[in-house]
């Protein structure tokens, strides 16, 4: 493999935080949401929630001793030991094996507090020599290795003094622990420690010896909570009731995954009162997303020596810098510099590119030509064909097959346009805003090439939906589309190579979820049988209602069940869906209602919008059939769906739909 | 170990003997039917065992027990000859019995093996790049039963941390969202040190390509270079013989994790390398098979493994 073909893949080589390793530091950017975490006043617990990809994982990494205290970092001071985070991602394989078994629940519930006091002990005797292998002047005074712990061995006599002895011994424990769990019935049962009460002790003998640490404390990062069994999340849920400074445990999970607020006691957790809740994704819907996911993709261009980053890459590391990041002229820069990257293609060029294009006009005038037959008009396909003005030409069939809309007087507004006039195109009824990209779409659905609505950084933005991992994908694709030899030296990538990258990126994440928990394969049925839906509601001749790409339910002849709600949960949960307060009431009357949004990532998949703009009122019956349905009960769906608007499938080439006249297997 | 092999296109061609006890799975399929009735003629008595990944308990002929305790059921056995139905078993069963047969101290069990003459379209789709994988066909559709997911085998559970030295081995098949799963279950795999074993020679030509192709693209995604393995689809031997081979290799205190998500004779050879090591890991995502998913009996094989 030749150098500059690695150099292509390095880039993207790591795009998940795991990784990366524990040490995250050269690799993170501060996100502009970063002071509403209050990291530096923060005395709750933080419940950090976000789906797949959001960045959770980097963030808790990020705080944890072995980014805090980077041997890159030369440049610490006393007030950066006031927290240090020690991150624990439970193996769930092994913590599910902690239950039944002929074992009583009682001694479960001690092994497992047995084993956060081994990890999160071991963790915190880490973070001193994170402490101590860094080379900031600041902290050469501290010297873990003259600490004397014997007060600890009132847990467990044997218990060595000294902090490098004491966490080989947890680390031995840790071994005899795994062999215990793993042969119950022929391994000695160990001597379990008590969980959070050793490693309370554990901190406060080292604040009472350290003078540099006696204000600072640690917050227990635990990831990926929602994997733990129910009896493991309320011992955690008791220590996060109970959390008090020095030590601190926070949570972090994906979007309605906290199953359990018990604790092993009376009481219950409750959120504002126990702990503060940061939902990742809705900071990236609010704050800027775009600039933060350009400051990443320069960040990793940067660090594999491609190009020349427009701004300063350390200053990305510094959290004193985000005020600066935030200002208009900055986020212009990186901007203007991305978007030379990764070009957008504006509706007026994506109008262009039509009529610029031979196939693309002859479909264009075959579908005029066709709906003028059926409404038996005399008038010319040129009539509607304005080159001059080609978003209006590109619409004129969807105008023309509404049989409210006489074709006389759609060329009279043409007309009306040409000549600068107040018209139905770009006026009050706003003709081109409303049905440009559902009738591009349909333009480009039987052809072997993606449409490039689907190309540009600010589109990749949308598609990806505040998911970091999304957004490098399609990055990457595209780089790897356009520079397959891998010399990749930060050059433009052409829209259309984005918009193959994006419908290639898109069919690999829909392959994705059949591997989303438990009910994948179902999630991965739903996510095509709804796709299909909407990609069929994008091929409504009239395209009375356009883009639409989000749906809501109404109450029909079956209600929801129980298992339903929850299956829409976990579609939620594992971001197939993004749920929604609705925006628009079709009537004022209508009661609230919440919206589900196919997540935009599929949306080059299935041709369809990634915008938000028309919502499907999707009867309860049909949801059913689609979360719960067999095949049959599906193709018959998209048949009478199919039938109601109109849409007839193409004979002449394969499409999405073409697996409705296949012969059963 | 030495696993002496037979195969036949017809079970009337296996050289066959007696077994005093033969333990079975459910069929549900020809093949698995067909398996059954076999092992009906040639054992003198027979078992239908059954594991429960969420109770940990398996089910022998109705009986409910804990599965770490299969050994008491085989007890009355102690030094008979053994024979498992692995059409239709599943690999936490074989893995267990294997187990609790080594602990008897049985000399030697028998595994019988049926290929598939063919499976449903559904489970061989291959991806490529074109525009026409991007369309949908009905058997992308296909839906099969939930899967229970990753979940700890009692005896081959050990604790997966990128803190400790690690070594994991993926068997594969052709159904690249097993992997991808593992991955995404397991992010603390090292992708250094995660190996991967194809079968090659494959049941049928042809098919390892399937299995290629499906698998490339999270192997490359993930970084995946632990080194690529081949070892034939229908050879459990040979699964062994690479497993002995990576085991070797260990250094102190370096753990051994093994997905068998592959073909079933990897999945023995996987299981009677785990029931003779110690301190092994077995990841595995126990899923419930399609009735009915592979339509004709083919190749008949019998492995003989002498512990």
């Amino acid at each position: 493999m030749s150098e500059a073909v690695r150099s292509a893949q390095s880039i993207f080589a790591k795009n998940r935080a795991e990784e990366l390793g524990y040490d995250v530091w050269k690799h993170f950017v501060v996100p502009p949401f970063y002071q509403q975490l209050e990291i530096q006043e923060a005395t709750k617990p933080r419940l950090i929630i976000g789906g797949r990809g959001c960045g959770k994982t980097m963030l808790l990494r990020y705080w944890s001793h072995q980014s805090k205290f980077s041997v890159l970092r030369e440049d610490l001071s006393q007030p950066d030991l006031r927290q240090i985070g020690l991150y624990w991602r439970a193996d769930t394989q092994f913590a599910s094996a902690m239950a039944e078994r002929d074992v009583s629940s009682d001694t479960w519930e001690a092994a497992f507090s047995h084993l956060a006091a081994l990890i999160i002990g071991i963790e915190v005797l880490s973070s001193l020599q994170s402490i101590s292998a860094n080379r900031s002047t600041e902290l050469a005074s501290i010297k873990p290795e003259a600490i004397d712990l014997r007060r600890l061995q009132a847990f467990d006599s044997t218990l060595p003094r000294v902090v490098s002895a004491l966490r080989d011994a947890l680390e031995e424990r840790l071994w005899s622990f795994e062999s215990w769990v793993n042969d119950v019935r022929k391994c000695a049962e160990p001597s379990f420690l008590p969980g959070k009460n050793f490693v309370l002790a554990l901190v406060q003998e080292i604040q009472r010896q350290l003078p540099e640490l006696k204000d600072t404390t640690f917050f227990v990062y635990v990831d990926e909570y929602e994997n733990l069994r129910p009896y493991q999340q309320r011992i955690i849920n008791t220590w996060l009731k109970h959390s008090e400074a020095p030590l601190i445990f926070n949570l972090a999970m994906k979007r309605n995954a906290f199953e359990t607020l018990k604790t092993t006691g009376l009481e219950s957790l409750s959120d504002i009162h126990d702990f503060r809740t940061h939902d990742l994704e809705q900071y990236f819907l609010i704050e800027d997303a775009q600039v933060f996911f350009a400051e990443i993709l320069f960040l990793k261009l940067a660090n594999a020596g491609v190009g020349t980053s427009p701004v300063s890459i350390v200053d990305l590391r510094d959290v004193s810098k985000l005020p600066e990041r935030k200002n208009a002229k900055y986020k212009k820069l990186i901007v203007d510099a991305i978007e030379e990257i990764l070009p957008d293609v504006s509706h007026q060029q994506l109008a262009r590119n039509v009529l610029q294009d031979e196939s693309l006009v002859k479909k264009l005038k075959a579908r005029i030509q066709s709906v003028l037959n059926e409404r038996k008009s005399q008038f010319s396909v040129e009539s509607f064909l304005r080159p001059t003005f080609a978003e209006a030409s590109i619409i004129t069939p969807a105008l023309l097959s509404r049989s409210r809309n006489k074709p006389e007087e759609i060329a009279a507004e043409l007309d009306l346009l040409e000549k600068g006039k107040d018209n139905h195109f770009t006026g009050r009824r706003n003709w081109i805003q409303n049905n440009f990209i559902g009738s591009l779409l349909q333009l480009y659905e039987p052809y072997d090439r993606a449409c490039p609505f689907y190309a540009g950084f600010h589109t990749f933005i949308k598609l990806s939906r505040g998911n970091v991992r999304h957004f490098l994908e399609l990055c990457h694709k595209s780089i790897d589309r356009a520079f397959p030899d891998g010399d990749y030296q930060a050059q433009q990538i052409s829209p259309n190579e984005q918009a193959e990258a994006a419908r290639q990126a898109s069919a690999d994440f829909l392959g994705e979820v059949r591997s989303f928990g438990r009910y994948g394969n179902r999630l991965h049925f739903f996510v095509l049988g709804l796709g299909s839906l909407f990609a069929l509601a994008h091929l409504r001749p009239s395209l009375g209602e356009s883009e639409q790409s989000h749906f809501s339910i109404v109450r029909g002849s079956e209600a929801l069940s129980e298992a339903d709600e929850e299956f829409l949960q976990e579609a939620v949960k594992w971001s197939v869906l993004f749920e929604e307060e609705a925006t628009k009431l079709k009537q004022p009357y209508e009661a609230e209602t919440v919206e589900y949004v196919l997540n935009p990532i599929y949306a080059p998949y299935f041709h369809i919008s990634y915008r938000k703009k028309r919502r499907l009122e999707l009867k309860s019956e049909d949801l059913i059939r689609l979360m719960r349905g067999s095949y049959e009960d599906v193709s018959a769906l998209l048949k009478r769906y199919s039938r109601e608007w109109s849409v007839e499938p193409s004979s002449l080439y394969p499409t999405l739909f073409s697996h409705l006249t296949e012969q059963a297997p | 170990m030495k696993v002496q092999m037979q195969e036949a296109e017809r079970s009337a061609d296996l050289t066959l003997r007696r077994w005093d006890l033969g333990i079975v799975g459910e069929a549900i399929d020809d093949r698995g039917r067909a398996a059954i009735d076999l092992i009906g003629k040639v054992a003198d008595k027979t078992l239908v065992a059954a594991y429960d990944p969420d109770k940990f308990s398996i089910s022998v002929n109705g009986k409910i027990v804990n599965a770490e305790a299969l050994d008491g059921e085989l007890q009355p056995f102690q030094g008979k000859s053994l024979i498992l139905e692995s059409t239709t078993l599943g690999f936490v069963e074989l893995f267990l019995t294997c187990r609790a047969a080594k602990a008897l101290s049985f000399p030697q069990i028998t595994f019988l093996y049926v290929e598939p003459g063919g499976y449903s379209k559904g489970d061989s789709v291959r991806t490529s790049n074109t525009r026409r994988s991007l369309i949908l066909h009905k058997r992308d559709f296909e839906l099969s039963d939930e899967v229970p997911g990753y979940r700890a085998i009692p005896g081959a559970t050990l604790m997966l941390s990128d803190k400790f030295p690690q070594r994991s081995v993926f068997f594969l098949g052709y159904e690249a969202r097993r992997l991808h799963r593992a991955l995404e279950v397991y992010p603390m795999l090292r992708p250094e040190s995660c190996s991967v074993v194809f079968g090659v020679p494959a049941f049928r030509p042809g098919w390892e390509m399937d299995a290629f192709a499906n698998n490339v693209r999270i192997m490359k995604e993930r970084n995946i270079s632990g080194g690529v393995y081949f070892c034939g689809a229908e050879n459990p031997a040979s699964a062994l013989q690479v497993l002995e081979s990576i085991h070797g290799e260990l250094g102190e205190r370096e753990k051994l994790f093994i997905a068998p998500i592959g073909t079933k004779p990897t999945g023995i050879g996987t299981a009677l390398f785990a029931a003779t090591h110690s301190n092994i890991g077995i990841l595995y995502d126990h899923p419930k098979r399609r009735r009915d998913r592979s339509s004709e009996v083919a190749g008949w094989h019998l492995y003989e493994a002498d512990f």
